[in-house]
Order: structure tokens, then sequence, then C-alpha cells
């Protein structure tokens, strides 16, 4: 392979990662992410959830870090927390739908894209999973930054 | 209490809404308030076109719709009658909304809200049982007829089974049509479940009703074979059905 290898070549099918839909809350997120992601022997990697709208686009991911920021206020400082899940307006923490913590789908690549595109991407933006849409719409795969991470370092280093 | 059907009750000419339309709302609303009683005569054409300052071809289209609906009635040589109206529902497990309602030459129109993937949350694995199964295939959709809401439904199946049903249009198909003829699912048995509920806040708002306003809740587990292969949960506006449930002995 090249550095003109195609992000096709490389990408994975989108149901090896969990899909929910953007008014899932943090808890259901949080539920599914120990089910699916964590809940094999060997961890699903990256630790990504992929977030869709009711039309089934792709409308952002969110991996455990953004949920963890997401229901901070319930495991941060847990010893003098008020009342637990109490936010401003009344909704717990726990229900807080996972679009506003997601990180939103505005960077992708197109099936003729090269792994170097994806990987602009990845060092640039610190993404871990980029999607891979045809016509700009339809989700065809993913890019995961290990396969980037091989294709680069065996350009950069050769062999 | 306001009526959240039809609260029309004059023409309004400054309404973009075509004439007939706001018309037809009219004498809905005096019908399902019961300003005109069950089996009375309504005014007449000449009658009505004075009533509301319109033109007879008004009246027409809006009286056609209405017995095409089957809120009136027309008796030969005697004049145009309100009728009781109401949706008989067969529990028959092989006939979906589609064919009942085809089968009571009631005319509705489907909109689907959501047509996506999910996966199998700690509640939904109480209603589902599919072992080995993470992606879901969420399907919401609304019925309405004569432009009222009177139910909305929630489908729950592995993708794994149907993954077609993502791309089909299902304004005008039923999900056990498309499972049989896309998939070659076929549906052996259901199980239902139907219970009076309290409506949540956002049922109630696209069912056009006030939260905690009381909706008949049908449950239904649908199996091919052994297998279950789908979950719905259905929420219907009381006042517009009514089950009909036969036995025989053989």
């Amino acid at each position: 392979m090249t550095a003109q290898t195609t992000v096709r070549e490389i990408m994975v099918d989108v149901f090896e990662y969990p899909h929910i839909p953007y008014w899932f809350t943090l808890r259901q997120a949080a539920g599914i992410i120990r089910n699916t992601l964590l809940g094999g022997e060997k961890h699903v990697q990256p630790l990504v959830v992929l977030v869709f709208d009711e039309k089934y686009n792709l409308v952002g991911m969110a991996n455990l870090r953004e949920i963890m920021r997401g229901l901070e206020p319930l495991w941060s400082d847990a010893g003098s927390a008020p009342a637990p899940g109490a936010a401003a307006g009344g909704k717990p923490v726990s229900e807080t739908p996972v679009a506003t913590v997601m990180r939103s789908a505005e960077l992708f690549v197109e099936p003729g894209a090269s792994v170097a595109d994806a990987a602009r991407l990845i060092v640039e933006h610190g993404l871990e999973l980029v999607p891979v849409l045809e016509d700009r719409k339809k989700l065809i795969g993913v890019v995961r930054w290990q396969e980037v991470f091989q294709e680069c370092s065996r350009i950069a280093l050769g062999g | 209490m306001t009526d959240a059907i039809a609260t029309r009750t004059q023409i309004d000419r400054e309404n973009p809404q075509k004439l007939y339309l706001q018309l037809h709302s009219i004498l809905r609303g005096k019908m399902e308030r019961g300003e005109w009683a069950v089996d009375s005569q309504i005014p007449t054409e000449e009658e009505l076109c004075r009533l509301f300052d319109v033109s007879k071809a008004t009246v027409r289209i809006a009286v056609a719709d209405l017995v095409r609906e089957g809120y009136l009635r027309r008796q030969q040589g005697k004049g145009t009658f309100v009728c009781k109206r109401v949706i008989p529902e067969g529990l028959s497990m092989l006939t979906s909304f589609k064919e009942i309602m085809l089968e009571a030459g009631v005319v509705f129109e489907t909109r689907v809200l959501a047509q996506t993937v999910m996966m199998l949350t700690d509640e939904l694995e109480l209603k589902l049982d599919v072992p080995e199964t993470k992606h879901i295939i969420y399907l919401k959709r609304v019925r309405l007829v004569a432009e009222e809401p009177v139910l909305l439904q929630e489908s729950y199946l592995p993708h794994a089974i149907c993954p077609a049903l993502l791309a089909e249009e299902l304004e005008k198909q039923s999900i056990l049509e498309l499972l049989e003829l896309r998939c070659g699912v076929r549906v052996t048995r259901v199980r239902d479940y139907i219970e009076v509920v309290a409506l949540a806040e956002e049922e109630a708002k696209i069912l056009g009703l006030a939260t905690g306003s009381p909706a008949l809740l049908l449950e239904q587990y649908f199996y091919a074979g052994d297998a279950q292969v789908m979950y719905t949960r259905t929420l219907k506006r009381p006042e517009r059905f009514r089950f009909v449930i036969e036995l025989e002995r053989k």
C-alpha cells in the first residue's frame, strides 16, 4: 500500500460500533458503553459511540471522555455534592441528552480520500474515528486511528 | 376544556387554508362536539351554502369527504345523516393497521417520525428477548385519520433481521408485509397486552391531547416460530377505536 491508499480500503463496518440516537440520555449512553464497548473480554477500539438522528444520519460521535465530562457533577466531589443529579433547570444531569456532550460530525472523509487525508483529521482535530460519507451524506464506514497509524508509520519509516 | 380536534366554527377568508378544508373542519367539529346528533339529518346543500356563505362546489367537496370518511351517510331521497363513527379493529394478528383501515373504508395517512438504529437498552431488553443482538432498528410512526393523529406506534426489531427496513418508504407499507416480502421473516404468533395509561408529555403532544390524558396502550410481541422478532408499543386515542373480539367454538 502507498500513500495513495484510499480510506475505502482500510475502513471498517459501522456496526462494529454502537449506534445511539441523539436524544438518548447520558445514563443510557453510559449503560450501552458498558454493555458493548467495554462488555467483551477484548475492548473495542477506539471507545466511541456513533450518534444518529431520526433519519439515520450521523450527527456526532461521543467517546468516554465526553460522556464522563457530562456526568462530572455526579462523580466529582461525590462526598460534598448537594442533591445528587441536580442541575440548573431541575433536570438530573444523568438525563441530559447525549447531543449536548457529543462531538458533532462535521469532520469526515469521502470514500476516495487518501489515508493521508484521514490522518490529517486525526492529527489536527484529535479524532479517533473518522466517518466515511458517500455523497457527503451516507455513512458507509469508519476509519479507525489504528489502521491509519499502521499505514502512516509504514510510509514514514519504510516497509 | 380546549378541544384539540376541530375548533373552527367559522369560515375565515383571511386564512390561506382552502375553503372546503375549513368547512370540512367546521362540520366535523359540530359532529364531534355532538352539536349535530348521531342519526340527525344535516342541513341541505343550499342551507349550508347560505349558512357559511360558500359556493355549492365547496359544500359538495366537504360533504363528499365526510361521507367517504364515515362521518356522514347519504340516504337516497331523504338527505344526509350523521353516522355513529367508530373504527372497528379486530385483534387478528395477521391484520395490520393498514389492512384494518382499508377494510373499514377509512382513509388514513402515516407520518414517519423516526427510522433509525439504536442499541438494546436495559429497559428494552425486558421487552425484546433477542440474545446476541445489539443493534436495533427503531421506527416511530403516527397514523392520522382526517388529518388528526389517532395513534402513535414505536417498533423495535433486531437490525440483523431486516436491514432493508431502513431504506423502505414506511408511509405506505406495513412492517409485517415488508418483513415477509423483503426479508423472508414470517410472523406466526403475536401476544398483545392492552391497558389504559396516562400519556406522558411528549406522547400527548404528538396525539394532540393534554399530558396525563388517558390513552390505550397496546404492546405487541411478535414471533417467527420460537424466536421473538419484534416489539411494538402503540398508543391510541381512546375515543376513536373499538375492539372487536370474536370467539368461535369448534
